[in-house]
């Protein structure tokens, strides 16, 4: 017996709706956040991700109530980011009921966040959220603003920095698979995974249950986050896991 | 039954809240250590680091390592390692020392240890009901890798402790049950079955 893999469905909300969209655009509604994610608790989901990609003022407000909601019912961990930019906003997320929360842009911005964020909660609170953009065969750009802003950062360096300051965890999305649900970036995945000494997330590109079992394997990451695959029920997080378990990965 | 969980004043207990609430209990949420102390079932909740906890706890330490022995505790995560005398976290800040020994970091390399692992334990009390290896939601870099106090073993790289004894009604366990789906809920039903009991 050992530690299992995870499958974890990612919920895109904007002003308190579950959207999601295809490379960061084109959005389209799928439903109310807290009753997705019972939904999936139920399939078997090992955790739930919430990313707020409206985060304006009033949409963080609509977003912690949701927030809140969802953890009142939720039995496993929920883990929240999109555009949390301090400790008192991360302080804020974690009151409402998240277990982890996933900073991006703020981190690349002022790295010292992530291990002011570490220091007040731990870093196992701290996920550190990575958007990468292949530029060159084995290269990958770091880019902010949900995908919009190029940085000039390399991805793996930047991971690699961000796990030596504390994130408790790298959530890693490839913008090039992102929603196109053609699989994961592998190399990506797999040069990050042996880029840190911390749990990898692996995003962006899941459409069947093999792209998944390929993030998991050839990718090595310790987890899989998917959202169309979920939320159109092209498959249930249970057939997902049967599919791996048949194939030799421990699913819960 | 009235549930205390202390609240360090980080992290989220929302879940944990909700948990006791689902299985009946009233839940009181504080900040005061005092409570802690006076409270019929005490739950010291897993969020934050042992040394920051420490401090709140630093007044009533005494009487609260007094009070984990006598009346039912439930320490989950970080509130389990609480209960021994020291951790590597935080070198110099004494526990609770209801148990002996040291806290360590992982001997893994990859840390933290996060996610669902499978659990071993001893059968009835705390894990009546629930079967041997199923699964629970561990986030955690460091714990004990032995103490005569064991009740639970899970494999991360080598063997660590995933529960303990820690008084007549008194537990620690290393995962988090308010996460952990059917099985956690289960564990903290027995827990408040047990404490009940032992009135």
């Amino acid at each position: 017996m050992s530690l299992a893999k995870r499958i974890i469905p990612c919920l895109d909300v904007d002003n308190g709706c579950v959207v999601k969209g295809i490379k960061f655009e084109s959005l389209r509604e799928v439903g109310e956040p807290s009753e997705l994610a019972t939904r999936y608790e139920a399939q078997g989901a090992d955790e739930v991700v919430f990313l707020d990609i409206s985060a304006s003022v009033e949409n963080r407000r609509t977003l912690l109530d949701v927030v809140q909601r969802t953890a009142e019912k939720l039995f496993i961990p929920l883990t929240v980011g999109g555009g949390i930019s301090s400790v008192e906003e991360m302080h804020a997320t974690l009151r409402a009921g998240a277990e982890k929360v996933a900073i991006n842009t703020a981190a690349v911005r002022d790295p010292n966040l992530i291990s002011r964020c570490a220091a007040r909660f731990g870093k196992q609170c701290v996920v550190v959220a990575i958007d990468a953009k292949r530029v060159s065969p084995q290269k990958w750009e770091v880019y902010t603003h949900g995908g919009r802003k190029p940085t000039g950062l390399e991805a793996i360096a930047w991971a690699h920095q961000a796990a030596e300051l504390g994130a408790g965890e790298i959530l890693l999305t490839s913008i090039d698979a992102d929603g196109t649900q053609r699989g994961y970036d592998l190399e990506l995945t797999r040069a990050v995974v042996e880029a840190v000494d911390v749990p990898v997330i692996a995003s962006g590109g899941g459409g069947t249950p093999n792209d998944l079992y390929l993030a998991l394997t050839e990718g090595r990451a310790q987890a899989a986050l998917a959202a169309s695959i979920f939320h159109y029920d092209q498959y249930t997080v249970a057939q997902v896991k049967d599919f791996l378990r048949e194939r030799g990965v421990t699913v819960r | 039954m009235k549930v205390t969980i202390a609240d360090y004043g980080v992290g989220n207990l929302h879940s944990l809240r909700k948990a006791f609430e689902r299985l009946g209990a009233t839940v009181e949420v504080t900040e005061e250590a005092d409570r802690w102390v006076e409270s019929q079932v005490l739950v010291l909740p897993g969020v934050g680091a042992f040394g920051a906890v420490l401090k709140p706890v630093a007044e009533v330490r005494e009487l609260l390592r007094q009070r984990v022995r006598e009346r039912p505790t439930l320490g989950i995560c970080l509130g389990m390692e609480l209960l021994f005398e020291r951790s590597e976290e935080a070198p110099g800040v004494s526990g609770l020392g209801v148990l002996p020994g040291t806290v360590v970091k992982l001997p893994a390399q990859r840390l933290p240890h996060l996610g669902w692992n499978t659990v071993q334990h001893k059968e009835d009390g705390l894990f009546d009901d629930i079967p041997q290896n199923a699964y629970f939601y561990f986030v955690h870099t460091y714990g004990t890798l032995e103490s005569d106090a064991a009740l639970a073993w899970t494999v991360y790289e080598s063997r660590i402790i995933s529960a303990v004894q820690a008084g007549a009604i008194s537990f620690g366990v290393q995962f988090h049950p308010e996460k952990s789906g059917q099985w956690g809920l289960k564990l903290l039903e027995n827990f408040l079955t047990l404490s009940k009991e032992s009135r």
